[in-house]
């Protein structure tokens, strides 16, 4: 079986509209998954034991597990309790939920790295503690954990064919799909696999200029 | 409750102990109305602790502790998060490594708190800072980042910070213990200055025995966390009755 141009020109659009979807994918699972792991990271600390350690086993629990199977559970087992949800909302969730434990990280270091000065000089000033959160900790917490937070975005680009597994139009299923209906993988997966190595490289190379213009900032 | 003769700051029978270290056991401490007291004594004896007790940075194990007659601490027990504030909102603090917030302009080191903590308008906040920063002689670093300040600078910032919310105490934690020696100076002279023009109580932690000689109404000595010996400044450091004041002196200041 030799490479053919012309299948794979003509399988090129279904790819790249299936393409939008694996974007949609990854691009709605980061930001579910910056946003939950800093909710995870600042809880984390809350003064309260019990909800410290609460969001601590989830962290843990969700680290800890395969995405594959979170995948699974929250397609077959949310329908249950009257959660019905597109494949695609549901694979978004999962990729959210899963790599919001590994952003919390993140966000974590990023917090700790704030000298304990800073919040005493705060509390001193007798600022609130919802006020040492938005306007001294956390602007100085975040902009190290920018660049981390990319190749995140990166890594989260590159499970979205986990989705194909819960029938999610996206890159994978759908060169699959075209595969078998014509009896030729080869031009399909190929491409895929290009867009996805053409993909990452951009993106990669874009994560050096932001860490290094992070910094060289100020 | 409160009366003109109540004082700024009252410790009775505290207890501080960070797990089986106690810092202060049973300490009693009054800092008067407008009263300037000198706080020295060896590393480690507690002086910070008790800065940092009364700016309710730190939990205490007993005892209680009043700014201007608002508990903070009565018999052991907390205060609620609102009287907290109220009680912390008479003080101001410097601490010894200046803890200016680094990714805010030093104008906005100033307005910070004014604003969010006192509500005050942007413009009159700015007015009020400008007029700070040109008491402690930095009125061109408005828009400076804290960064590109000598020490000497960052403390004085530091000081115009803590009195932009109008507090009654003033707390000074070692403030020129981590400045090069020739910035030494120029904070001192901006907090002889404080002293002179306002009625402000100020407890001051140093090491700069002549400074506290001439600043304070009195000066307290404590060790291993109690007080030995206080007094005015002629005769704590003139005369000191204890023998432990005398060592520390004749380490401190070369005779
Ligand atoms: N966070 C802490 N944990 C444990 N011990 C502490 C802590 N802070 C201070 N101490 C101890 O408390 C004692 C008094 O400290 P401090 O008030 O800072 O003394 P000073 O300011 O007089 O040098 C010291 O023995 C110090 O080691
Ligand atoms: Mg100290």
């Amino acid at each position: 079986m030799s490479w053919d141009w012309h299948y794979a020109w003509s399988v090129l659009p279904p790819l790249l509209r299936a393409f939008v979807v694996t974007l949609e994918a990854s691009l709605a699972g980061f930001v579910l998954a910056a946003i939950l792991g800093l909710v995870w990271a600042v809880s984390r600390m809350a003064p309260v034991r019990i909800v410290a350690g609460t969001v601590f086993w989830i962290v843990e629990f969700v680290r800890s597990t395969p995405l594959l199977i979170q995948l699974y559970f929250l397609y077959y087992v949310l329908p249950e309790y009257g959660v019905v949800l597109s494949p695609l909302a549901i694979g978004i969730l999962a990729l959210g939920l899963h790599y919001s434990c590994y952003t919390a990280e993140v966000y974590r270091a990023g917090i700790e790295a704030v000298p304990t000065g800073q919040w005493e000089a705060a509390r001193a000033l007798n600022l609130t503690p919802r006020a040492i959160w938005l306007r001294i900790v956390l602007p100085q917490a975040l902009p190290p954990a920018v660049p981390v937070l990319g190749n995140y975005l990166i890594a989260i680009f590159k499970e979205t064919p986990l989705l194909a597994a819960i029938t999610v139009m996206e890159m994978l299923q759908t060169a699959k799909l075209i595969g078998a209906e014509s009896f030729r993988y080869l031009e399909p997966l190929t491409i895929t696999g290009a867009v996805f190595l053409l993909v990452s490289l951009l993106a990669s190379f874009a994560m050096r200029r932001l860490e290094v213009a992070h910094v060289f900032h100020r | 409750m409160s009366s003109i003769a109540e004082p700024a700051l009252e410790f009775r029978n505290v207890t501080k102990r960070y797990g089986e270290t106690t810092v202060l056991e049973d300490f009693d401490f009054q800092l008067g109305a407008g009263e300037k007291v000198a706080l020295i004594g060896p590393s480690g004896s507690g002086k910070s602790t008790v800065l940092r007790i009364a700016m309710a940075l730190e939990d205490i194990q007993g005892g209680t502790v009043r700014v201007h007659g608002i508990p903070l601490w009565l018999d052991g027990v907390a205060a609620d998060r609102a009287q907290t504030r109220r009680a912390r909102a008479r003080l101001g603090m410097v601490f010894q490594h200046f803890h200016l917030f680094p990714h805010l302009s030093v104008l906005e080191n100033l307005t910070l708190a004014p604003r969010l903590v006192n509500k005050k308008k942007a413009d009159e906040a700015a007015e009020q800072a400008i007029a700070l920063l040109r008491r402690v002689g930095l009125e061109d670093k408005a828009q400076a980042w804290p960064e590109q300040l000598s020490g000497g600078q960052k403390q004085r910032v530091a000081i115009a910070r803590a009195l932009a919310l109008q507090p009654d105490i003033m707390l000074f934690d070692e403030v020129t213990s981590a400045l090069d020696p020739e910035m030494v100076g120029e904070v001192l002279e901006v907090l002889r200055e404080l002293g002179e023009t306002t009625s402000m109580s100020m407890l001051l932690v140093t090491h700069e025995m002549a400074f506290a000689r001439q600043f304070a109404d009195r000066v307290v000595f404590m060790d291993g966390g109690k007080v030995v010996e206080a007094g005015p400044p002629e005769e704590l450091f003139g005369n000191p009755r204890e023998e432990r004041t005398r060592q520390f002196l004749s380490r401190v200041q070369p005779m």
